[in-house]
């Protein structure tokens, strides 16, 4: 079989790399980011305290802006207070509605290019019946890289406001931010094509490849 | 018939795991690499471990720095910044780009395998000597196309070269499977008597 040498595949899963990394860039990635910000403003909207108010656009230089509602007890505080400057004003404390923190465009890019990965393994690997397994792990991926939006904004308005850097939460928070920077845009596209791929998956964790299919008899109708 | 293999010339058996059913031994594999990879990434993050990390990447960049100036290059390392001095380009090189998380996902996959204990510190050596080796390639690549161009440097170093590595650790694990799952060699020929 030899599709099933490891450095075959390995070739096979870098061509379609460079192919999927381009359609991905070029055709796919504007479409992408509009869904994940269409879905982050969504969460932020339901979240509890979230409200019209919550928006988040996607600027030219493809930075992001969360605008999120401050909470009262948040802008309250002698430390929010500040750093929006009350004592330099010198008119008591300020009121805000909603605030805005930008992030680097480069995370939510990212947290897509699990797709072109995953898809370039199914591409590589042997076997056939490839359009449902590439439909259902790019919806999971896709759920993924939600959740991932949400950490980054989680991090991003919390960091700013020195909420989550201290402590257990901090260090979940930061834990969080890894995996999703760091870990799963890279590892979830290969889990996913090993759980999805039963070939795949027969190959490389035993050495072997799956039993086959069957070859086809035909069928001999009983006479009388 | 044919003339018995003799067991000295064959591959030494996996030692406790060979007399487990062989769907036992996946289901074990498939709780235990989770298990692994988290206690794995979770150690790269512990403040006590931070320290070695770092020390590792400065010493990483210094070797990067010194391999550059021996083939001819400009590089200067400072800490874990590597830098070109004739022209100011500079490239840090952060916790996860020390290839220490690709081989944390090398390791969980060959410890969590049902092997030796033999095979897996072969599997080990090896393959993070593997991870290592393609690492240092990395950073030498990355930085030149920074110095070249900036955007390609960013895309290279976030989409392509990440991508690329994973790929790697898995056809290296691949190969360490398939070298177990090898049939034994035979002493010789087989002879029909």
């Amino acid at each position: 079989m030899p599709q099933a040498d490891p450095l075959r595949f390995l070739l096979r899963a870098l061509i379609f790399l460079a192919l999927m990394l381009a359609l991905w860039w070029l055709v796919l990635l504007n479409p992408l980011l509009a869904g994940l910000r269409l879905s982050a403003q969504m969460t932020l909207r339901f979240l509890p305290g979230g409200n019209s108010i919550s928006h988040v656009a996607i600027g030219p230089d493809r930075n992001w802006t969360f605008q999120v509602p401050a909470p009262a007890a948040l802008v309250n505080q002698a430390r929010t207070q500040q750093m929006l400057g009350a004592a330099a004003a010198g008119s008591g404390p300020i009121k805000i509605r909603s605030m805005k923190v930008e992030g680097a465009g480069k995370y939510p890019i990212l947290f897509t290019v699990s797709l072109p990965l995953y898809w370039a393994i199914l591409l590589a690997a042997p076997g056939r019946r490839r359009l449902l397994r590439m439909a259902s792990g790019t919806a999971v991926l896709a759920a993924f890289s939600l959740l991932s939006i949400e950490v980054y904004a989680v991090r991003l308005v919390g960091g700013y406001f020195h909420l989550t850097t201290e402590g257990l939460p901090g260090f979940l928070m930061d834990f969080a931010m890894y995996l999703a920077v760091g870990v799963v845009p890279y590892l979830a596209p290969v889990l996913m094509a090993l759980s999805l791929d039963e070939d795949l998956r027969g190959l490389i964790l035993t050495g072997e490849a799956a039993p086959a299919a069957a070859p086809a008899v035909p069928r001999h109708r009983m006479g009388h | 018939m044919a003339r018995k293999a003799s067991s000295s010339h064959t591959r030494a058996a996996p030692a406790e795991e060979s007399s487990a059913p062989p769907k036992n031994r996946m289901l074990r594999f498939l709780v235990l690499f989770p298990i692994f990879l988290v206690v794995g990434f979770c150690g790269l993050l512990v403040p006590f471990v931070h320290p070695a990390v770092t020390a590792f990447t400065r010493g990483l960049v210094e070797v990067s720095a010194m391999v550059i100036r021996l083939f001819g290059g400009s590089a200067a390392a400072h800490q874990v910044t590597l830098q070109n001095p004739s022209n100011g380009f500079a490239m840090e090189v952060l916790d996860g780009c020390n290839g220490d998380d690709v081989a944390v996902l090398l390791w969980a996959a060959i410890l969590a395998y049902p092997a030796s204990w033999r095979q897996k510190g072969q599997g080990l050596l090896a393959g993070t000597a593997a991870i290592y080796v393609i690492n240092f390639l990395r950073i030498i690549s990355l930085f030149y196309l920074g110095q070249y161009n900036r955007e390609w440097f960013e895309f290279a170093h976030l989409y392509v070269w990440e991508s690329v590595f994973v790929l790697l650790t898995l056809t290296i694990f691949w190969m360490w499977v398939r070298r177990m799952a090898a049939p034994p060699r035979r002493e010789g020929p087989v002879v029909p008597r």
